[in-house]
Parts: C-alpha cells; sequence; structure tokens
C-alpha cells in the first residue's frame, strides 16, 4: 500500500491589479488642439462664400469645397450602417466626371457611387445615402 | 490666449551633430564624413507635431519642389512625417513611390468626404511632421492650410507675377494668422536664384520689395540647378543621396533656415 503523500498547498495568485506603468508619451495632436479649430472655422460654407466675395478664393478644389447647409434647418437622418473603407482606382476621366458632377450638384463622389449601384439593384437603404458633412455640428 | 508653437529643441544639429555657429546666412560649408550614417532626429518632443504647409496663390513657385525636398530631408533625418497633397495633379505620391527612400511616406489627398483639417488632424495622429503643398492658385484651401500650419513658406520666383501673388500669398497667411490668433511662423522663399556667388540685382531688388510690404525672406534661396529640374526625372535627391553636394548642402540651409523659424515664431517678429 502506498503512502499518502500530502500534496502542496494551493496558493492564491496575485489578482491585484496590475501597477500603473509611467504614462505613454502625450497624443501628438490634443483634443482641442486651436490648429484644427482655427482651420475648421474656415471650411464652411459661410467662409467660403466670403472668400469668394472678398476675391480671396477665385479657384474652387471641388474635392474640398464645403457643402450648403441644410435649408430648412431640418436634421438629415443619420446614416444606420457602420461605414467600411473602400479604395479602388477608376480611369481618370471618369474621375474628372464625378467631381465635376460634385461641383455642380453637390452630391458627394461616395453618394454618386451608392446612387449608381442602387440603380444596378443593390439593396442600399435611403437613409445610409447621406452626406454626414451636412449635419450641424454640434 | 494666442498659441504659441512650442519650442522644444534650441536648434538644428548639422549632419555631424553640431550646432550651426553663425546664423542663417546662406550657405555654411559642413564636413559630412560620407561613412557615417548622416540621418539625424528631428522632433518637437514627443507630444508635438509641426505642419508645414507650402502656399502660393501663383503656379509654378516651386511649392512642390520645396514640399518635396522638405519630405526628404525629413525622411533622411529619421523624422516620421507624412504629406497632404492638395494639388490635383497628385505629384507628391506618384514622385514618392519612385524614391525607395520615401516609399513609404503617408500621402493623403482630399475626397469630397473629410474636410482638410480632418485629414491633416488623422495624419498628425500618426506622424510628427506633416507637410502641405497646395494647388497654385487662391482657392478655397489656401487658407485652410495656412490655418492649420505652424509655418508657411511662401516660394517665389523672380517675375513680377510671383512678387504679387507671393506678397497675397503673405497676407492671406497674415489674415489666417489672425483669424486663427496664432502665431504663424512665414517666410518667403525665393527660388530659381542663381545658384552662384554673386546674386542678381533682380533678388536684391525682389527682397526690398517683400521687405516694403512686411513680408520675411529667407536668407537662404533655392538656387536654379539642374538637380532640382532633373528630380522627377532621376528619383535622384542630392541631400538624400549626394549630401556633399551643393545642391544638398543649399537645401538642407534651407531646411535648417526653416526648422529654425518654426522655432523661432513668427517670422514677422524675425523681421521686426
Amino acid at each position: 500500500m502506498r503512502a499518502r503523500h500530502s500534496r502542496p498547498a494551493l496558493q492564491a495568485p496575485d489578482l491585484s491589479p496590475p501597477p500603473q506603468q509611467p504614462s505613454s508619451a502625450p497624443p501628438r495632436v490634443a483634443a482641442d488642439d486651436p490648429r484644427f479649430a482655427a482651420a475648421a472655422q474656415l471650411e464652411t460654407h459661410d467662409a467660403y462664400v466670403r472668400g469668394v466675395q472678398e476675391g480671396r478664393v477665385r479657384v474652387v478644389n471641388p474635392d474640398t469645397l464645403p457643402p450648403r447647409p441644410d435649408e430648412g434647418g431640418l436634421a438629415a437622418p443619420r446614416r444606420r450602417s457602420p461605414e467600411t473603407s473602400l479604395s479602388t482606382k477608376v480611369p481618370e476621366y471618369v474621375m474628372q466626371q464625378l467631381r465635376l458632377r460634385y461641383a455642380e450638384t453637390g452630391i458627394t463622389i461616395r453618394n454618386q457611387i451608392l446612387i449608381a449601384l442602387r440603380k444596378e439593384g443593390l439593396e442600399i437603404n435611403e437613409d445610409d445615402i447621406q452626406d454626414e458633412r451636412k449635419r450641424p455640428r454640434k | 490666449m494666442p498659441h504659441t508653437v512650442p519650442l522644444p529643441l534650441p536648434a538644428f544639429p548639422n549632419a555631424q551633430g553640431h550646432l550651426p555657429e553663425n546664423g542663417f546666412s546662406g550657405y555654411r560649408d559642413y564636413p559630412i564624413d560620407r561613412n557615417r550614417d548622416f540621418k539625424i532626429r528631428v522632433g518637437w518632443g514627443n507630444q508635438h507635431m509641426a505642419i508645414i504647409t507650402f502656399a502660393q496663390v501663383k503656379g509654378g513657385s516651386g511649392k512642390t519642389t520645396a514640399a518635396m525636398c522638405t519630405v526628404a530631408e525629413l525622411v533622411a533625418r529619421s523624422s516620421s512625417v507624412a504629406a497632404l497633397d492638395l494639388d490635383p495633379n497628385r505629384p507628391l505620391g506618384e514622385f514618392f513611390q519612385r524614391v525607395p527612400e520615401l516609399q513609404h511616406v503617408e500621402v493623403a489627398v482630399p475626397s469630397s468626404e473629410r474636410r482638410v483639417s480632418a485629414l491633416v488632424r488623422e495624419l498628425a495622429a500618426r506622424h510628427d511632421n506633416v507637410v502641405i503643398d497646395l494647388m497654385g492658385a487662391a482657392t478655397n484651401d489656401t487658407q485652410v492650410a495656412m490655418a492649420l500650419a505652424d509655418l508657411v513658406i511662401i516660394p517665389s520666383q523672380m517675375s513680377g507675377t510671383d512678387l504679387k501673388c507671393g506678397v497675397e500669398t503673405w497676407r492671406q497667411a497674415v489674415e489666417a494668422a489672425e483669424i486663427s490668433n496664432r502665431t504663424i511662423a512665414r517666410g518667403v522663399l525665393l527660388a530659381r536664384t542663381s545658384a552662384g556667388a554673386v546674386r542678381p540685382r533682380v533678388e536684391a531688388f525682389l527682397r526690398e520689395q517683400y521687405r516694403r510690404v512686411g513680408a520675411h525672406v529667407l536668407t537662404t534661396a533655392f538656387g536654379d540647378r539642374a538637380a532640382w529640374k532633373e528630380m522627377t526625372y532621376s528619383a535622384h535627391i542630392p541631400h538624400v543621396h549626394d549630401r556633399e553636394s551643393n545642391a544638398a548642402r543649399n537645401f538642407i540651409s534651407l531646411f535648417e533656415e526653416m526648422m529654425a523659424l518654426i522655432q523661432s515664431g513668427s517670422a514677422a517678429a524675425v523681421a521686426a
């Protein structure tokens, strides 16, 4: 008959929270960095119109043209679905046409593509075809 | 309270780690050891990043070349840098792809989905420096990119149109600083000047004209050299591939003056 050996006691592990590491390097850009606040002031439709009237803006970059504020003041509905990025290449003349349409109609390139895809039969909710930039900033 | 650019570094060392001794007055002859790693870290401390905007409401003034060279110099100094290309021809990304040392540089281009400030904020979260190259026209981006900047560089060649547009660009930069209630360092960079020792009469004339309107003109000029003209074809960047060359020394000197401008606050104050 084998002698019963006493088994080693079970020792509770240390479950205390890990010591705080010294804080990592602060972020390169603070949330309230004044550089971005100042630039945002100049990216509004009103600032753009003022720039044109005063002669500071003589050429429009359709890629960065600030959207017109919503007429009637009604908030646009929010997109329903989370977004994922899609990157692709298209012929330059297609991109030029998309930019031109954006300049003429204010419909963003993203939304032009979504509208075209919906015409082709893809299921795309109306709420997801919104220009989020037109939402009033809080 | 006006925002001031943080000044973490007293001065920028040269390739040998020596600090400049004689101010920023034109070319300096740095002994560069070809066998030594020339990389020097350019930094703004751990918590700051710098935004440098190249602006001129006239096209063909040298903005893009100066922006390319600035990105290359930051890479050569092991500094993290990204670029925002607001020129619809998108020259930056295409050029960087052709230079092995610069292929990793992130180049953002605008889209109708993101504001310029949002794009720069995203780049700034990942990189120590952001270089913005504007379209050569008075666009809706001009003052936005200036308001974002810690340093606005206004390249100007010798023509009367360059001067007129350079003054307009300078005034837009002054206004951007006033609107944003910040100190924005700024300077006019004379481009395609004679690379020889004798400065042509028109260069001194131009400097005087800019001074008349209170614009600060960088002491170092961007010399007219075949190396810069060939750069986009040869993918050979003097200050990356041959730092002993005269063209490289010219740009290194210019770069150091630009960095000193950021550190010393507004060029207007320097001029005064």
